[in-house]
């Protein structure tokens, strides 16, 4: 049903599946005509492990949770699947009263888990009594691509950061229990950061009760890296420039689908009557003057283009046009028969590569359009030299320049808060300086802001040490001959920059892992860490010491390491991962597990909203 | 245009070959001129069936006309005059079916000695009409025929399917532009040498 999901090791189908399952399981349990009414935000995440098809076939509709939206009288059962968020149960309360009918019977599904909070809540709303039952759907990973699984919470690293709630890491805990229910015990686990330790601990502390992971069985996955997004805030800050980074940044990428208004693709006249249902199978509600284009990697060419730098992407989009156009270009009339009876058997796939080169070449076609301004090129170079340390220490012309425009905040403090990163800290008079500046310009309300941004660590007085500096020197992150097209490097994905995260991940490859960069992994803020799971001995939960005789022939053979970055990650990291996986050298398989793919807008933007 | 004029079986002597049976359509000479038509055609299928071994096909070019001869190994032997766009193989299969035709029909102590008149077989002018049409006749040029128009309607299709969605020609510009303006993103000229200093 998802068939992108299923290519590596570690079979991502089977999480869609087994969430699909509880769903269904719960639904199938109800009798009688159904309606399932969702919160706004939980249809994207309802498309990542259900097809239309689940529901349809039990003549299940879907509704959206909207005020004025009225069911059906002969429906008998209302069914809400919504997030455990106090301010959703305002709506669904009015919702209840509104659609309230005599024999209707009503269920809660909540996701992640059931939270007192909510509950009570509904009793303050006095609804409480209607539902028959409340269930939970603990789904907290949610699978994007077959390498890819994503906890969907945006405000993960703000919760935690500057509101100190910590339930973001809860879940994430009991997540990674999940995981290793779904695919064995993870024997070796490392880690950097505070959230990190926090999530590891819990998770430690769940699965002690869990006796599937003490058998003797060897897991899908070799290891565990829990990356705390403290430890490296430069990188989510940067501009990517892989394809996917790029389209994220623009137009923003939901659940794989962007959308685009449909102006900019050509219109596909023959067709188009039936394409507009068969355009979008996999919607499960749909929405007609915007063309929405999935970005996953069962699409061939979007799997090639994705993770290359946009330079590259442009010189295969030309090349593919033309490899296209030579194909159908086959002068027809010296065709046999036989040749021309295999070209219509291959016709269907090169009608298909023809559609999915032309969308690509239109989006292509907009974001050079967003490049090609002054604008972007200008950022680009300010960005540049924070991040080789130029003038780190003193107000930048560029920044001050902004502000004196009242640019967008957003991006201004952007600037700023890499600058901070980059110098691993403020001078007192510079923060001083850029405050003020701030004020006078935007305001007293940005005050607050900054206090946020303050609290997230994005932006502080310099410590003694200067961690990226040094860093940047002995992890490379700053590569002076970076080569975009057909690149050696992962620094790529910036263009002449190294994720210090990538860059943790692809130390902790070599056979002496962390050991050599002791001292400046501990200037980054948060502890390091390492553990061990391993096979229990008896009922008395008393561990075997070492590595099992079966575990260490496995040492040669491709390890599988899931990387969790814990408070978001960004597409070009995740291009970076991918690329340290391609590489034959390295024998090493990338799950990527985040709470949230990010990029430097919707970064800030969760931790500038009040 | 394709025709046919005369058709005809022979029996190939010692010395002489012998008509057995003729048919011919002269329909495209003028009224005055077929008598002589004939004549010289007759004339002309007899000596080329005189000059061909036994177990041989031959097609032979005569001024305007192609005669097609086939002699059997037992001297049984079929001409066909036809002009020179009438496909061989056709006319080959056809005198293959007439002497087949005749062989059962006509009994072979009749070949040596038999007439004209005295030889009972009338498919001759039958076919003839029928061969007209090389492509309606023979099975396999009809085939051939149905499968080339079927060629032409199968090669305007997916020339329409292939011109489905975006126009090849813009997808063509469009990609090479995007190809041309590629600039690096690597703008800073600084070196990175030049860091930061530690205070």
């Amino acid at each position: 049903m998802f068939p992108y999901l299923r290519s590596q090791r570690v079979n991502l189908q089977l999480l869609q599946e087994t969430a699909a399952r509880e769903l269904m399981q719960h639904l199938d349990s109800i009798e009688g005509s159904k309606v399932i009414v969702l919160d706004e935000s939980m249809v994207g995440h309802l498309e990542l492990v259900t097809k239309p098809e689940m529901f349809t076939d039990r003549g299940i509709k879907l509704a959206a949770l909207k005020p004025e939206s009225r069911t059906p009288k002969d429906v008998q059962n209302i069914i809400y699947i919504v997030h455990t968020q106090v301010k959703l149960m305002d709506q669904l309360a009015k919702h209840l009263k509104d659609n309230n009918h005599q024999g209707r019977q009503y269920y809660i599904f909540f996701v992640p888990r059931r939270s007192c909070l909510c509950i009570k809540h509904l009793e303050n709303l006095d609804v409480i009594h209607a539902f028959t039952h409340i269930y939970e759907l603990t789904w907290n990973f949610f699978p994007l691509d077959s390498d890819v699984v994503s906890m969907e919470m945006p405000n993960a690293y703000r919760d935690v950061s500057i509101d100190g709630d910590t339930t973001a890491l809860f879940q994430a805990s009991i997540g990674l229990v999940q995981l290793q229910r779904l695919y064995g015990r993870i024997p070796k686990i490392y880690g950097k950061g505070v959230m990190a330790q926090y999530v590891w601990d819990h998770a430690k502390q769940l699965a002690i009760d869990e006796k599937s992971l003490y058998n003797g069985y060897k897991g899908a996955i070799d290891q565990l890296i829990l990356l705390d997004r403290g430890i490296d805030l430069l990188s989510p800050l940067a501009t990517q420039l892989t394809y996917e980074g790029l389209i994220d940044e623009f137009y923003g990428i939901h659940h794989n689908k962007l959308t685009l208004p449909a102006e900019h693709f050509p219109a596909y006249t023959i067709s188009s009557g039936s394409t507009a249902v068969s355009e979008d199978p996999e919607r499960l509600m749909g929405d007609k003057d915007r063309k929405t284009i999935f970005l996953h990697s069962g699409k061939p060419l979007y799997a090639e283009l994705r993770n290359k730098n946009f330079n590259e992407v442009r010189i295969l989009l030309a090349r593919k046009v033309k490899d296209i156009q030579a194909q159908m270009n086959v002068n027809r009339q010296q065709q046999s028969v036989q040749e021309i009876k295999s070209f219509v058997e291959r016709l269907p796939q090169l009608m298909e590569e023809k559609k999915e080169t032309s969308v690509h070449t239109a989006i292509a076609g907009l974001i050079d359009e967003r490049i090609n301004v002054y604008s972007f090129s200008d950022d680009l170079a300010a960005e540049q030299e924070f991040m080789i340390c130029a003038d780190i220490d003193r107000p930048s012309n560029y920044i001050d320049d902004q502000i004196a425009r009242r640019a967008d905040l957003r991006n201004v403090l952007r600037f700023i808060c890499l600058q901070c990163a980059a110098a691993s800290g403020f001078k007192e008079r510079v923060l001083n300086h850029y405050k003020r500046e701030l004020a006078q310009v935007y305001g007293l309300e940005v005050l607050l802001t900054i206090s946020h941004l303050e609290k997230a660590g994005l932006l502080r007085t310099q410590t003694e040490s200067r961690a990226y500096a040094v860093l940047r020197k002995t992890l490379h992150l700053t590569v002076d001959d970076s080569v975009e097209i057909n690149p050696k490097d992962i620094s790529y994905v910036h263009s002449f920059y190294a994720p210090l995260t990538a860059r943790l991940v692809e130390h902790s490859l070599r056979p002496l892992g962390w050991q050599t960069l002791k001292s400046q992994i501990n200037n980054l803020p948060g502890p390091a860490f390492e553990d061990f799971q391993l096979q229990l001995i008896g009922i008395g939960g008393r561990h075997a010491g070492g590595a099992t005789p079966s575990e260490t022939s496995l040492m040669h053979a491709r390890r599988v390491v899931l990387v969790f970055f814990v408070g978001g990650c960004t597409f070009a990291e995740i291009a970076a991962l991918r690329f340290l996986a391609a590489q034959e050298d390295n024998n090493v398989e990338f799950v990527i597990a985040t709470t949230k793919v990010i990029n430097k807008h919707s970064f800030l933007d969760s931790l500038m909203s009040s | 245009m394709v025709r046919l004029f005369t058709l005809s079986v022979f029996y190939k002597g010692a010395s002489e070959a012998r008509l057995l049976k003729t048919t011919s359509d002269l329909q495209s000479f003028s009224f005055f001129q077929r008598g002589t038509v004939n004549e010289f055609m007759t004339f002309a299928s007899k000596t080329i069936v005189e000059r061909t071994q036994p177990a041989l096909r031959q097609s032979v070019k005569q001024d305007a006309y192609m005669c097609h001869v086939y002699v059997r190994a037992d001297n049984l032997a079929g001409v066909l005059i036809a002009d020179h766009e009438y496909p061989h193989r056709v006319a080959h299969t056809l005198i293959t079916k007439i002497l087949d035709d005749f062989s059962a029909t006509v009994s072979a102590d009749q070949w040596q000695t038999g007439t004209e008149s005295s030889i009972a077989f009338d498919s001759l002018p039958a076919f003839l009409v029928k061969y007209q049409d090389p492509k309606e006749a023979d099975p396999l040029t009809k085939m051939q025929t149905d499968l080339d128009e079927t060629k032409i309607i199968l090669k305007s299709t997916i020339e329409s399917v292939l011109e489905r969605g975006e126009k090849l020609e813009d997808m063509v510009t469009k990609s090479e532009q995007l190809s041309m303006q590629s600039k690096a993103f690597y703008k800073t000229a600084k070196k990175t040498n030049s860091c930061c200093s530690f205070t």
